[in-house]
C-alpha cells in the first residue's frame, strides 16, 4: 500500500538516475551516499571534511524524521542528489528532501502477522540503481519502487516466510543486478545469496551457502543436516570490481548451540564467501569459526582495503569477526594472512597457518552452562565498522562480555525455532563496550574510547579526522580519528542501533544517524 | 544470527508467539524428565530463583501456590514467553518438551515443607516500626492502601511473595551480601574535588545519576569527573546482627514474610 503525500512539493529536488557507473565511482562524489556502506569497498569512510575535528563541537540538529513505530530504526540512509531514501520498521520506505526532512513519498508494504523472526521486524536500508529503489521486506520479498513517486514497479518473493526466511538487510546493486541476502538462521533454513534482474525482478542466480549433495563441502555436514543448517546472509556485503567478486558474510550453522546435530565443519557457515558477480559461482571462501556452537555469525561488512601488509602493497579484506578476532585476508584468493584478538576471548589460543582457530577444549556449551568469552552477541555484531585510508586505522564497535552457554534439545519443524540451547549473562561482571581503533595490518589497538555498555551502533569515519558513532543508551558522539579524543556528543534519547552516513548539499555537510525511533540529521 | 539485547542486538527477543496458543499442557512425571528439568533449571533459572527455588532476584517458587501461575499450563507459558514488563525472560532456547520438564521440576519445590517461620508477625510489625526503625528507609502498605515509609531502601510491600525467609534473614544480618544494581554505593569525585556519594540510579557512557543519602539527585558529567568509585559491598542498610534478639529477628522476618499482594 502506498501512502500518498497530499501536497505538491514545489521545492522537490531533481531526482537523477543512478547508473551502475556512479555507484562504482561513488568515491568521486562524496556529497552523495549511493550504496549501503557509501562505497562498494565497505569502508564507510567519507572524503568530506567541512565538519572536522576543529569545528565538530558546533554540530547541531538540523531536522528529525520520526517513524511512529515501536521497533528500533536501523536504517542506513542512501542520499542521491538531494533526496534521502530510508526504511522504517516494520514495513515502510520513505523518500525525504535531504535539506529539510520533508517527506516526498512513503511506501508501506503489507506484511503478514505470523512472521517467524528471531530479532524483531527491523530493516537496514535500501539500494538504488537507475530510477529504482530496492527494498527487502521482512516477509522475504524483494521490492522495486519508482524513485520519484514510490510507486511499486515489481515485487518478487525471495522465499517463504512461513519457513522462517526473512529479509532485513539492504540489497546491493551491482551492474544490472540486485544482490540480496536472507535471514532465518534460527529456523532451520538453508541459506543463500541471490541476484535478481534489476529491471524485471527475475532471479538470475542463487548460490546456497551450504553445498548440496555431491558438491564440495557437503561432506562437512553429517547426514542430512545440511538441508536445515542455516548459514544465512542477513547483512549487506561488499563488491570488488577489479576481481568481479561479491564478498559477503554468512551466519551461524543451525541449530545454533548444539553441534551434535551437525557434526563437521559446516561449510560455508560463519564464512566470507566470494562469488562471481555475474554467475554467482563460488571463487573462494574463508571460514572463521568452523563448527560454530556459539552463534558467532560472520555477517560483518567485509572491508576491502588496498594498503600495506608487513611492508608490502596488498589488496586485503579486513574484518573484526563476532568471535572476537580481527582478520586480514588476501582479497583475490581469500587466503589467510593474519588474526589477532580485539576483545576478550577464551575459546581459542590462536590460529594455524591456514587461519583455522586453535580451539581450547571444554569451551562448547553444556547442559548446565559453560562460561565463554565473547557472549553470543559477540566481540562485535552486525553494526558497520569503518576504515580510514587517511589514518590507516580500522574502527570497530566492541562488546566486552562473556556468557554461560548451554545446550539443549533441538527438534526441527519447518517454520519454528531450531536453536538447541542459549546463554545467560555472567552475574559476576558488568559488561562494557568501546570504540577501538586497530592498526590495519597487525590489528593491534592504537586507541580506544570506552563505553559504559556494550557497543550497538555502526561507525562512520571521515577526512575531517572524525569518527562518529552512538550508544545503546541514546548518545551520539564524535571522536578524533587519530587519538579517540571525545570532541562532540549529543543526547538523542533512544538507543542507537544504526550506522551514520554523511553527505553535502548546497555547500553544507550533514551527518545522518537513526537514534531510537527517529532519524536525526546534524550540521554546523 | 541472533543479534542483540532486547531491541535486537543481540541477545534478542524471539518471536515465538505463533506457538503459544492456549492448549492444556500436561507436565511429565518420570524421574528422568524431572532430572532433565533440574539440569535445565540449574542452567537457566537458579541464578535468579535459587537452587531450591526459594527466590533471590527472582520470585520465590517454593510456595504451595504460585501467584502468577494457577495452572500447569500457565506455568509452562510463563517459562516459554516470560513475563512482559518484568526481568523474567522467555526460555526461547528450550523446546516444548524441555519447558514442560522445567515446569515439572519447578512444581516439585512446592512439595518441600515450607520453611519454618517461627516468629509472630504482629510482634514483628512492632519491631519494624519501633526498635528496627525500618520504616525510615522502606515502604509498606498502610491502612489506607497507600505506601508509607522512606524511599532510601527497596519497597517491602510485597516482599513476602518475592523473597524467602532465608533471603530476608540474610539481608537483615548481612545486608551487603546481595545489593541490587540500582542500589550500588557510588562516589563521584568532581573536578573541583567535591565528593558526591549515594546510590547509583542510572549510568551511561556520559552521565551518572546519584541519589545521595540525603535524598537529593545529582546528574554528573562522567567526562569531567575526576574519579568514580563504586563499592559493591557498601550499603546504608545497617546490619541488625546483635542489635535484635533472636526472637525479635524471627518476629521481624515473620512480619516481612506476611507482606504479600492482597489481590
Amino acid at each position: 500500500m502506498r501512502i500518498p503525500v497530499l501536497c505538491l512539493l514545489p521545492f522537490a529536488a531533481v531526482l537523477a538516475q543512478v547508473p551502475y557507473e556512479r555507484i562504482l565511482n561513488a568515491r568521486s562524489e562524496p556529497h552523495n551516499w549511493l550504496t549501503y556502506s557509501g562505497t562498494y569497498d565497505g569502508q564507510r569512510y567519507s572524503a568530506l571534511s567541512q565538519i572536522n575535528s576543529g569545528n565538530v563541537g558546533n554540530l547541531r540538529v538540523q531536522w528529525v524524521q520520526q517513524s511512529g513505530h515501536s521497533e528500533s530504526t536501523q536504517t542506513s540512509p542512501i542520499i542521491v542528489d538531494g533526496v534521502m531514501y530510508i526504511t522504517e520498521p516494520p514495513n515502510v520506505v520513505k523518500a525525504l528532501d535531504a535539506r529539510s526532512g520533508t517527506v516526498i513519498w512513503s511506501y508501506r508494504k503489507t506484511i503478514p502477522d505470523d512472521l517467524r523472526l528471531c530479532c524483531g521486524r527491523v530493516n537496514r536500508g535500501v539500494a538504488v540503481l537507475n530510477d529504482l529503489v530496492y527494498y527487502g521486506s521482512i516477509d522475504a520479498h524483494l521490492i522495486a519502487l519508482d524513485a520519484k513517486t514510490g510507486r511499486l514497479r515489481w515485487d518478487t518473493t525471495i522465499d517463504d516466510y512461513k519457513l522462517g526466511y526473512s529479509s532485513s538487510g539492504a540489497p546491493l546493486a551491482i551492474k544490472d543486478k540486485i544482490v540480496t541476502g536472507i535471514g532465518g538462521g534460527e529456523y532451520g533454513i538453508r541459506g543463500f545469496l541471490d541476484a535478481y534482474d534489476a529491471k524485471t525482478g527475475k532471479r538470475v542466480w542463487r548460490t546456497h551457502t551450504i553445498p548440496g549433495k555431491g558438491e564440495p563441502g557437503n561432506e562437512t555436514w553429517e547426514g542430512d543436516s545440511w538441508k536445515i543448517g542455516a548459514a544465512p546472509t542477513w547483512v549487506t556485503g561488499s563488491y570488488d570490481p577489479e576481481n568481479n567478486l561479491v564478498i559477503w558474510g554468512t551466519g551461524n550453522p543451525g541449530p545454533d548451540w548444539n553441534g551434535d546435530y551437525r557434526k563437521g565443519d559446516n561449510l560455508y557457515s560463519d564464512s566470507f564467501i566470494a562469488l562471481d558477480a555475474d554467475t554467482g559461482k563460488l571463487k573462494w571462501y574463508f571460514q572463521f569459526t568452523p563448527h560454530d556452537v556459539h552463534d558467532w555469525d560472520a555477517t560483518q561488512v567485509p572491508v576491502l582495503i588496498d594498503g600495506t601488509f608487513r611492508g608490502q602493497p596488498k589488496k586485503m579484506v579486513a574484518t573484526a569477526n563476532r568471535n572476537a578476532f580481527y582478520y586480514v585476508l588476501d582479497r583475490p584468493t581469500g587466503k589467510f594472512l593474519h588474526a589477532r584478538a580485539y576483545a576478550k576471548q577464551t575459546w581459542a589460543t590462536g590460529h594455524d597457518d591456514n587461519g583455522r582457530p586453535l580451539v581450547i577444549a571444554g569451551t562448547t556449551p553444556t547442559i548446565d552452562g559453560n562460561l565463554v568469552y565473547p557472549s553470543l552477541a559477540g566481540g562485535t555484531n552486525w553494526f558497520s565498522p569503518s576504515w580510514s585510508p587517511k589514518h590507516n586505522l580500522f574502527y570497530v564497535p566492541v562488546r566486552e562480555e562473556g556468557a554461560y552457554y548451554f545446550k539443549g534439545t533441538a527438534e526441527f519443524k519447518p517454520g519454528t525455532l531450531f536453536v538447541g540451547g542459549g546463554q545467560r549473562a555472567n552475574p559476576a561482571e558488568e559488561p562494557f563496550g568501546a570504540i577501538r581503533a586497530l592498526e590495519t595490518d597487525s590489528g593491534s589497538m592504537r586507541w580506544e574510547f570506552p563505553l559504559k555498555t556494550q557497543a550497538s551502533a555502526g561507525i562512520l569515519s571521515t577526512a575531517g579526522d572524525l569518527v562518529f558513532s552512538g550508544t545503546g543508551q541514546g548518545d551520539v558522539f564524535a571522536l578524533h580519528a587519530a587519538t579517540g579524543k571525545l570532541l562532540w556528543r549529543f543526547k538523542g534519547g533512544g538507543g542507537v542501533i544504526a550506522a551514520p552516513v554523511t553527505y553535502m548539499l548546497d555547500g553544507k555537510q550533514f551527518v545522518a544517524l537513526a537514534v531510537g525511533r527517529a532519524l536525526f540529521v546534524f550540521g554546523l | 544470527m541472533l543479534r542483540l539485547l532486547g531491541f535486537v542486538l543481540g541477545a534478542a527477543i524471539l518471536t515465538i508467539a505463533q506457538d503459544t496458543k492456549k492448549e492444556e499442557i500436561v507436565l511429565p512425571t518420570s524421574a528422568e524428565d524431572l532430572a532433565t528439568g533440574k539440569k535445565l533449571y540449574d542452567g537457566s533459572c537458579q541464578l535468579c530463583h535459587g537452587p531450591q527455588g526459594d527466590g533471590g532476584k527472582g520470585a520465590n517458587l517454593a510456595v504451595p501456590k504460585l501467584a502468577r501461575a494457577a495452572t500447569d499450563s500457565d506455568l509452562a507459558r510463563i517459562i516459554e514467553v516470560g513475563i512482559p514488563g518484568t526481568e523474567m525472560p522467555g526460555a526461547y532456547h528450550m523446546v516444548k518438551k524441555e519447558i514442560t520438564q522445567v515446569a515439572a521440576y519447578v512444581k516439585t519445590f512446592a512439595k518441600f515443607t515450607p520453611e519454618k517461620v517461627p516468629g509472630d508477625p504482629a510482634k514483628g510489625r512492632a519491631v519494624y516500626l519501633g526498635k528496627g526503625g525500618c520504616q525510615a528507609c522502606h515502604t509498606t502498605t498502610g491502612a489506607d492502601g497507600l505506601l508509607v515509609g522512606g524511599l532510601t531502601g527497596p519497597d517491602l510491600s510485597t516482599i513476602g511473595g518475592r523473597r524467602s525467609a532465608a533471603h530476608l534473614r540474610e539481608s537483615i544480618v548481612d545486608p551487603s551480601a546481595s545489593i541490587p544494581d540500582y542500589f550500588v554505593d557510588t562516589t563521584a569525585v568532581l573536578a573541583n574535588g567535591q565528593r558526591i556519594n549515594g546510590r547509583r540510579l542510572t549510568e551511561d557512557t556520559f552521565y551518572l545519576v546519584i541519589h545521595d543519602y540525603q535524598g537529593r539527585n545529582h546528574v554528573i558529567d562522567r567526562m569531567s569527573a575526576r574519579e568514580i568509585i563504586k563499592d559493591r559491598k557498601k550499603t546504608p542498610m545497617p546490619s541488625y546482627k546483635g542489635k535484635l534478639s533472636a526472637d525479635e529477628l524471627d518476629n521481624l522476618i515473620a512480619f516481612l514474610v506476611s507482606l504479600r499482594e492482597t489481590k
